[in-house]
């Protein structure tokens, strides 16, 4: 047990032991008042996994109401509260904090290899920024929730629904701010606090990964912010900005909303691609085939995230020209995201893989998202997106992309590290089982999903004809399935916070640098400062005790070697 | 890279057919509302939102407009969807060339009444039936014969707006003869294309009427510059009425 020391700057004083673990402070206040990057992103950690168990229990309410025609379980309006809810729980409290939040917060320092992020406080400040958005969001909710879909589109937002439109804009505003935060804070400690040696060419991929992504976050998320804004003065106030009756323009409202929630998409998925490089790295045992090219298809789809934004309005009413020039650049995003794809198959040809489940995650993702992005050129040709537009094929592909890709990406990151900040290995056949079942639940839901709006049914339908029963009944069944595989999941991974085996230094033989300080970690990250010679992925580089697997002779589990 | 290019162009083409009307096109008008669509032939005479009758082989032209929010008119089996927006005037053109019925669904998403037997967006629901043109005549004739105190007295007809034009004032500049005026002729305006005082040449159609009366300094027809109109305040079917009307001045 540490002295309790009064937190300085970045909460470390001499007090600490170098190889003291930084879980070791014990009490509630060591907590909350941390300024511990680690301590940060773990509280993260449990906030966003809060938000995905609300935000998963709305879906499978939207999914058991869509069982059968007509009424099953709830009224109309009921319905489009808890889609609408779905949408914004799992777009705001969860799918963009939570690589960036969770995973980076407690990775990218140790990966830059020094002690904290540039502006510790701001990162505390950050984290109770999303808690503030969180408590509106939640007193939303109990207050009856909105109805206008995650997208707010005006003038239904403004002038028509009655529900609590104004608290939950507000909450979107605060979290808003908390995101760019984060991403302030992440530019400035991998452009200030990296570690001797480590030059911009041997940065971790996912470094490379959350750096595009906290330029997206800074420069996109004030356009929301404002938007929001506006929005709210014209509900309260009757600003008039989108509404036709007094000069405005709804279609307005689509630009601005898509200016900022398209870059977001970035900002959801290029997180989960750099976590999913690490993975393949290390399962695979080699350097990464054109690290270039993946470090650079992160930055490209940053910038490329900016100029798309028309294509989620290709029916909205704009002209013919804007429709073209959007199509056209729509197309462009295909091609960095090919570039990933590709190189991640190639990096697997020839390697030494392993199919850990961090592993197993991996694959799933880059079979999921091709499917997700492959979708995606579908829905930029023009004539194809008019009949696709606002249909089930969109949800489809839009949850192939985003549970696919990043909740997959974001679930593999916390098998792949999940021994190195907890300090406990996990039932790795259970890990297993639970990836079985979320990947077989997730396309039987989804896939379904892609025909059902080829055949023209539209989206936020709460009946619909009986033709299309068949196909929702698969798609419900599918959202057990998926469900279940998520409580295996929970369930395994309390059961190893609670049972499991002590891990070791380096379970997986990474080459990264995180691998290299001991488990669990130190409070300052590392013993000594440490200085890089090598890249993190420079197996040929690496010495022996460094790949080493590291557990004491009779302290192998079972389970690890499989 | 080529394959993309190629998406493009074929998805662009295709894409362009839908949003450009053939001349002899027969129009439409389509408004949508909470949670109802409604229908307008070429000739005034109103149709109720359960199925709109289409003869087969002949071009259509579809002008919508919303009075409340958002909505979408989207057709599976044709393939076509065009948001209808509060504010400004949307279209979509197809020829139908098949015998039968199309389901019509809303796909912008646009709430739902309170109780269990309210509609909502979900229920927002059409047809369109597909007949041969005898049928469509037939069709025509018989919803005409609905005795004229039930019809709705304010359906956007022309003879409506050529009551709104000589009330409100609009021969004072504009005149329908061809005769020079304060303001450009009525005589063959629409789809006329007029050259605007920046340069810009534009064709005279729903928008650019709507926005000509609503806000009229927006664009102004060169050697108009010193007309001054003032900005009229009319409701939406009220501009129906004008547009109507502007069609029959030729």
């Amino acid at each position: 047990m540490a002295t309790v020391a009064t937190p300085g700057l970045g909460g470390k004083t001499e007090a600490h032991d170098p190889h003291e673990s930084y879980l070791a402070e014990k009490g509630l206040k060591s907590w909350l008042f941390t300024l511990d990057h680690k301590r940060i992103g773990i509280m993260y950690l449990i906030g966003v996994l809060a938000a995905f168990l609300l935000g998963g229990i709305l879906a499978l309410l939207v999914r058991l109401e869509l069982f059968t025609a007509g009424r099953t379980i709830m009224t109309a309006e009921q319905y489009n509260k808890v889609f609408s809810m779905h949408g914004i729980v799992m777009v705001f409290l969860f799918i963009i904090p939570a690589v960036p939040g969770a995973l980076g917060n407690i990775f990218l320092p140790i990966q830059l290899g020094t002690k904290d992020v540039a502006f510790p406080r701001l990162n505390l400040t950050s984290f109770y920024v999303w808690v503030l958005g969180a408590v509106f969001g939640l007193y939303t909710m109990i207050h009856g929730g909105v109805d206008t879909g995650w997208t707010f589109y005006t003038p239904y937002s403004s002038k028509f629904t009655n529900t609590s439109v104004i608290p939950m804009l507000t909450a979107a505003f605060i979290l808003g701010f908390s995101s760019i935060l984060t991403g302030v804070n992440f530019i400035a400690t991998v452009h200030t606090m990296r570690a001797p040696g480590m030059s911009w060419k041997r940065l971790p991929l996912f470094i490379w990964a959350l750096y595009a992504t906290s330029i997206i976050q800074v420069l996109a998320t004030p356009v929301l912010a404002i938007t929001l804004f506006l929005l709210i003065f014209e509900r309260a106030f009757g600003l008039g900005i989108f509404d036709p009756s007094m000069g405005g323009d709804p279609v307005l409202f689509q630009h601005f909303f898509w200016f900022y929630s398209h870059p977001a998409v970035y900002i959801m998925i290029v997180p989960g691609m750099g976590v999913i490089s690490e993975i393949i790295c290390t399962f695979s045992r080699r350097a990464p085939f054109g690290y270039f090219f993946i470090a650079m298809s992160s930055l490209g789809l940053a910038l490329l995230g900016f100029l798309v934004w028309g294509h989620h309005m290709f029916v909205a009413g704009m002209s013919e020209y804007s429709t073209m020039v959007f199509s056209a650049l729509t197309f462009l995003v295909g091609i960095p995201s090919g570039v990933k794809v590709f190189n991640w198959v190639t990096t697997l040809y020839k390697g030494s893989i392993s199919l850990k489940s961090p592993m197993l995650y991996a694959l799933g993702f880059i079979f999921l998202f091709t499917i997700g992005g492959l979708t995606g050129l579908f829905l930029a040709m023009l004539a194809v997106d008019v009949h696709l537009h606002d249909t089930y094929f969109v949800v489809a592909h839009f949850h192939y992309v985003m549970v696919g890709g990043t909740v997959i990406a974001f679930v593999g990151g916390l098998h792949y590290w999940w021994p190195k900040f907890t300090g406990k290995m996990y039932n790795e056949g259970m890990a297993r089982a639970a990836f079985a079942l979320v990947f077989i639940g997730f396309n039987v839901t989804f896939l379904s999903q892609f025909v059902l709006g080829s055949r023209g049914m539209p989206r936020r339908y709460y009946d619909y004809l009986p033709e299309f029963q068949s196909l929702h009944q698969v798609s419900t069944i599918g959202s057990w399935i998926l469900g279940l595989g998520f409580l295996v999941m929970l369930v395994m991974f309390i059961q190893s916070l609670q049972q499991g085996k002590d891990a070791p230094r380096n379970p997986w033989g990474s080459a990264a640098l995180e691998w290299q300080t001991p488990t669990p970690i130190p409070f300052h990250n590392f013993v000594d400062q440490p200085v890089i010679t090598r890249g993190p992925y420079d197996y040929h580089l690496a010495t022996e005790a460094e790949l080493d697997e590291g557990y004491a002779p009779g302290e192998r589990p079972a389970d690890a070697d499989d | 890279m080529l394959l993309i290019v190629w998406m493009f162009h074929v998805s662009y083409s295709a894409y362009i057919r839908n949003a450009v009307a053939a001349d002899n096109a027969l129009e439409i008008r389509v408004r949508g509302a909470r949670w109802n669509w409604s229908y307008q032939y070429p000739d005034g005479t109103p149709e109720s939102g359960d199925a709109l009758y289409l003869p087969v082989n002949k071009p259509v032209k579809m002008v919508m407009s919303s009075s409340d929010v958002l909505h979408d008119y989207f057709v599976p089996a044709f393939r076509l969807k065009k948001d209808v927006v509060p504010g400004m005037y949307s279209q979509i053109a197809f020829t139908p060339n098949r015998l039968g019925e199309a389901q019509v669904f809303c796909a912008e998403y646009c709430g739902a009444g309170a109780g269990p037997t309210a509609g909502g967006h979900f229920s927002m629901l059409s047809k369109i039936k597909i007949v041969t043109e005898a049928e469509y005549e037939e069709h025509l004739k018989k919803i005409k014969d609905i005795p004229a105190e039930l019809k709705d007295k304010e359906n956007g007809t022309a003879l409506w707006g050529e009551q709104l034009y000589k009330g409100k004032g609009c021969t004072t500049c504009h005149s329908v003869d061809g005769s020079a005026a304060t303001g450009p002729t009525f005589k063959g305006v629409w789809g006329r294309t007029e050259t605007l005082t920046t340069g810009e040449q534009i064709k005279v159609d729903e928008n650019y009427v709507r926005e000509s009366i609503l806000r009229p300094q927006a664009k102004i027809v060169k050697t108009f510059e010193n007309g001054n109109m003032p900005p009229f305040v009319f409701t939406e079917k009220q501009v129906d009425a004008i547009i109507a009307y502007l069609k029959t001045t030729k």
